[in-house]
């Protein structure tokens, strides 16, 4: 368990979120959404990409316009921020909690230092970051701490 | 009954076998001396529509298609005007458009278009101008074209659509909508956009 601290990121949880991707399913029953291809989600300071989103979100109520209330990226998914870059196999976008959770064989490369983990949870309302699992940091020879 | 009476009684039914063919043949002719002369020019006041224009184009008010495809998705579209197109026989054309496809798990998508135009031997419709269409899940979409098949499952926008809906505003190259079955149920329609999408989701402030 290793803390990490975020200190590029600041995200609003209230700033809009756009998605890019080749392709987008929608399935009329459930009204999930998976994006295919590509996807990019950026939100603020915040790029998330992978090859596939599954975009899940809450019935709004009487004629409010229902909300994102998590994303599932899957496939070579890979979190960047200004000072940060996370890589992983899967990531959990939780917008009620503002956590983001990355998981199989996290990679955080963070100000020339890398660190290994099995899960990455990062929050982002406070920008701190915490490493769980078989947490390792990888020196990179050659190079002076 | 009196010698007397008996002679009255011949004696009027006599009179009347005369009167009454007499009265019916001034009747009858009454009847076709004193008509109205019948001006058979004037359009019979009731119709609605312009008989000449109709004559001139010839088009049906008001029509209504509808088909099954072979996977059990209904296809229905009415028109305020449906006429037979220049091309061919089994070529028509028709303006202010709605048309409703029902999934068989009874979900229904509406579309709305200025024009439509109905191949028969393709057994394709193509919804043209200003094409709408609202899908069940609150999805509303804007497109220029809406290909429709008659014979299956099939209606795609193969230009630019930009779509509203729970998710936002979603803007991408082309889309489909697609029977998808449904383990233990009916089949349902599936949106896809493809050709590149783009979202922007604006969450609630202050959630």
């Amino acid at each position: 368990q290793t803390q990490v601290p975020f200190a590029g990121l600041e995200v609003d949880r209230d700033d809009p979120v756009e998605i890019v991707a080749a392709a987008l399913d929608v399935d009329q029953q459930s009204g999930r959404a998976i994006f295919t291809g590509e996807v990019l989600v950026a939100q603020g300071a915040m790029r998330l990409a992978a090859d596939r989103l599954r975009v899940d979100y809450a019935e709004g109520g009487e004629g409010a316009r229902s909300r994102i209330s998590s994303m599932n990226a899957s496939g070579n998914v890979i979190l960047t921020t200004p000072e940060e870059v996370a890589e992983g196999a899967e990531a959990v976008y939780d917008l009620d909690s503002g956590q983001v959770t990355i998981s199989g064989d996290v990679l955080l490369l963070q100000g020339g230092n890398v660190l290994a983990g099995d899960r990455l949870v990062i929050d982002l309302a406070t920008g701190t970051g915490r490493m769980e699992g078989q947490v390792r940091t990888l020196l990179q020879p050659g190079r002076t701490p | 009954m009196a010698y007397g009476a008996g002679l009255w009684h011949s004696r009027t039914v006599a009179g009347l076998r005369l009167v009454l063919p007499l009265a019916s043949v001034v009747l009858l002719s009454m009847l076709f001396l004193l008509s109205r002369e019948i001006d058979p020019s004037r359009a019979v006041p009731t119709a609605a529509v312009d008989a000449e224009d109709l004559a001139r184009d010839p088009r049906i008010l008001a029509s209504r298609l509808s088909s099954v495809t072979v996977d059990g998705t209904e296809v229905e579209m009415t028109a305020a005007t449906l006429r037979i197109a220049a091309g061919g026989r089994e070529q028509t054309e028709a303006e202010d458009v709605t048309a409703r496809l029902t999934a068989p798990d009874g979900r229904e998508n509406h579309l709305t278009a200025r024009r439509a135009t109905v191949d028969g031997a393709a057994e394709m419709m193509t919804l043209a101008g200003a094409v709408t269409m609202t899908d069940g899940s609150g999805y509303t979409l804007r497109s220029e074209r809406m290909l429709i098949a008659l014979d299956r499952s099939s209606a795609r926008s193969p230009g630019p659509v930009q779509a509203d809906g729970p998710l936002g505003r979603i803007d991408a190259g082309a889309m489909a909508l697609t029977l998808t079955p449904v383990p233990g149920g009916p089949a349902t329609h599936q949106l896809r956009f493809e050709g590149g999408v783009r979202l922007i989701h604006q969450p609630e402030p202050g959630e």
